[in-house]
């Protein structure tokens, strides 16, 4: 028998503010999450990627549908969930006249837990020789820093929400901090919200995608849908004139044309290098830029599929 | 039991969280402690013009007396409720409230722990800036028995207003944009309670159930709380403040508190019937804005608005 950390059926969200028409965020998500798994939620904005993290943590209530967390109620063991889940999104932030030190100690006290992991990370990152400044003089990576502490502290927890939480740090601490991350929650469940594919790729095997109005039914392996790729590049030209369906098509039969841009969707290196070829020769763009397609243009592609002029 | 220690532990952290932020707001404090000072002068002023007009009859005190303790009742419980109603939308600015209510920090237990916190701030305020004009007057407690009675009644008091507090901040929950709600709730029970107008003054219009107002708002402690303070700060001695009889500190002649309000008081001590009856009346007001608060906090998760301000 598999043990799931989030099992959800049927569960949708609806907005209501007094004098506004009701806003339906999300409607019928339905998956399961094994315990220890690691899943990134991803979809363009406003899929409901964050109102998700926040019912699934117990912050809303769901509208609809049946969700069991760590087989618990969703609805009706809200206590006993919170003991065993953190939540933590970028718009945490701190009392600015308390120094990190007290912060770090409200926090604890809040979730019962020690402050020593929290210590631990923060000298880790080396942000020791800030423990007595207050929070007013952080700048922003190390606000995202202390919100990280914060969620580590909580030993007890097996699921841990992270929402944006890696926002504001720069690559060199980006990268220390998902090292430091991939290690700690090792025997923990992740469920992500990020919208750098990097951070996903390292942290997650899973993705459970959102289609606009909050939609989605199943979780899939992001070394499944990466191998399962018609396409791995994109290359972008910008048309000198008019390009005609024919002129196109002699260059490459995948693509796309978005305004004035034109996109071409090689799926290896070589046909990437020959694409490029052609538009050099043919002297018909003035720009051509290529890069290789990252999780974030799948989940996005994926929610609101294109069509290309011939189908891969 | 768990439970509730649980509770304990968190409400201990915010207060001490509180705290030591307001501490460290110097600007504020200052502008605190200024705007009391100019409060109690003003009603100083005001009061002594009152008296030069007319005099209250069967209480011992006068206008100025009258003002000066609803002052210093006042200084507390206004700045109390003004620094609490607050505490959710503050929570919400600074994007703690998602965290702490997912760690189980219920915004009743925000309310309180902001509701104590405030009340020690102010506290202070009050000993500093209101307590010495009283004393320098004459009006304080004449004996220990004296003290006690007013400590019990203004506990009584602060019991009460956390309900009333409770309420009005968990508006915020739903509503948004509630300064103004807040500044009329507040207004409207300093009035209530004979902070302004003298509730008896009303007596001889209005009767309810057979009876004058003012005998009726025993169901309204921060009425006989304010009252019974301006007593206990005016008489004497404790048997004047039953049988009257007795020139005040004022040199007023006066009646006994019990003929005047209809209650049957006896020492406004621990043993006071009319004590109990006010104290159950103040518990049973904040179960129910516990409630009311559960209630809108439900209500707010359900609709998304617990995070918005």
């Amino acid at each position: 028998m598999v043990n799931y950390a989030i099992t959800c059926k049927n569960l949708s969200k609806i907005f209501r503010s007094p004098g506004q028409a009701p806003i339906k965020i999300l409607t019928d998500i339905s998956f399961q999450l094994r315990k220890g798994a690691k899943l990134a939620v991803t979809g363009g904005n406003g899929s409901g990627k964050t109102t998700l993290l926040k019912v699934l943590s117990t912050l809303y209530l769901p509208d609809e549908g049946d969700c069991k967390i760590l087989d618990l109620d969703l609805r009706k063991q809200t206590r006993e969930i919170q003991e065993r889940v953190v939540f933590v999104s970028a718009g945490l932030d701190f009392q600015r006249k308390l120094t990190l030190e007290e912060n770090l100690n409200f926090f604890a006290k809040v979730q019962n837990s020690s402050t020593e992991d929290a210590y631990k990370f923060i000298q880790d990152m080396n942000m020791t020789h800030i423990i007595d400044k207050r929070a007013e003089t952080f700048s922003e990576g190390q606000k995202a820093i202390t919100r990280l502490a914060i969620g580590l502290m909580k030993e007890r927890s097996e699921i841990l929400f992270l929402d944006e939480v890696t926002l504001g740090l720069d690559v060199n601490r980006k990268e220390e901090v998902l090292e430091y991350l991939s290690n700690k929650v090792q025997n923990k469940t992740l469920l992500i919200v990020d919208h750098d594919s990097n951070v996903i790729e390292r942290l997650c095997s899973e993705i459970l995608i959102l289609k606009p109005g909050g939609i989605s039914n199943q979780t899939i392996s992001i070394k499944e849908l990466t191998e399962s790729l018609p396409y791995s590049y994109e290359i972008n030209a910008i048309p000198k004139r008019s390009l005609t369906d024919h002129e196109l098509r002699e260059i490459w039969p995948h693509y796309i044309k978005t305004g004035s841009i034109i996109k071409f969707y090689p799926n290896d290196t070589n046909q990437a290098q020959r694409v490029t070829n052609r538009l050099i020769r043919s002297g018909l763009v003035n720009n051509i830029q290529t890069r290789k397609i990252d999780l974030n243009d799948l989940a996005i592609k994926m929610s609101e599929p294109i069509t290309l002029a011939e189908e891969l | 039991m768990f439970a509730l220690f649980s509770e304990l532990r968190m409400l201990n952290a915010v207060i001490k969280r509180n705290l030591i932020v307001d501490l460290r707001y110097k600007f504020q404090i200052i502008v605190e402690i200024t705007w009391t000072a100019v409060n109690v002068l003003v009603f100083v002023l005001l009061g002594a013009a009152w008296d030069a007009t007319a005099s209250p009859s069967g209480v011992p005190y006068s206008m100025i007396t009258f003002f000066l303790v609803a002052t210093g009742f006042y200084t507390v419980f206004s700045g109390v409720m003004e620094s609490t109603v607050d505490a959710i939308i503050e929570e919400n600015k600074l994007g703690t409230m998602g965290f702490l209510v997912t760690n189980s920090v219920s915004p009743v237990l925000l309310i309180v722990g902001r509701y104590i916190a405030a009340t020690a701030r102010w506290m202070i305020v009050l000993f500093v800036i209101v307590i010495p004009p009283l004393v320098f007057k004459g009006v304080y407690p004449s004996s220990l028995t004296l003290i006690v009675s007013s400590t019990i009644v203004f506990i009584i008091a602060w019991i009460f207003m956390m309900g009333v507090t409770l309420i009005f901040t968990s508006v915020s929950l739903i509503f948004k944009k509630t300064t103004t709600f807040n500044k009329v709730g507040i207004y409207v029970v300093r009035f209530a309670s004979g902070g302004i107008v003298p509730i008896f003054s009303f007596d001889k219009s209005i009767h309810l159930f057979g009876k004058p107002l003012s005998n009726l708002l025993i169901w309204f402690p921060p009425t006989y709380a304010l009252e019974s303070l301006r007593w206990i700060f005016s008489v004497p001695t404790q048997s004047a403040l039953q049988n009257g009889g007795l020139s005040s500190k004022d040199g007023l002649p006066f009646e006994g508190f019990n003929q005047l309000f209809g209650l049957n008081a006896t020492n406004f001590g621990i043993t006071d019937p009319t004590i109990h009856f006010m104290l159950i009346v103040s518990i049973i007001f904040v179960l129910i804005s516990i409630v009311f608060a559960g209630m809108l906090t439900k209500v707010s998760r359900k609709w998304g608005t617990i995070e918005f301000y």
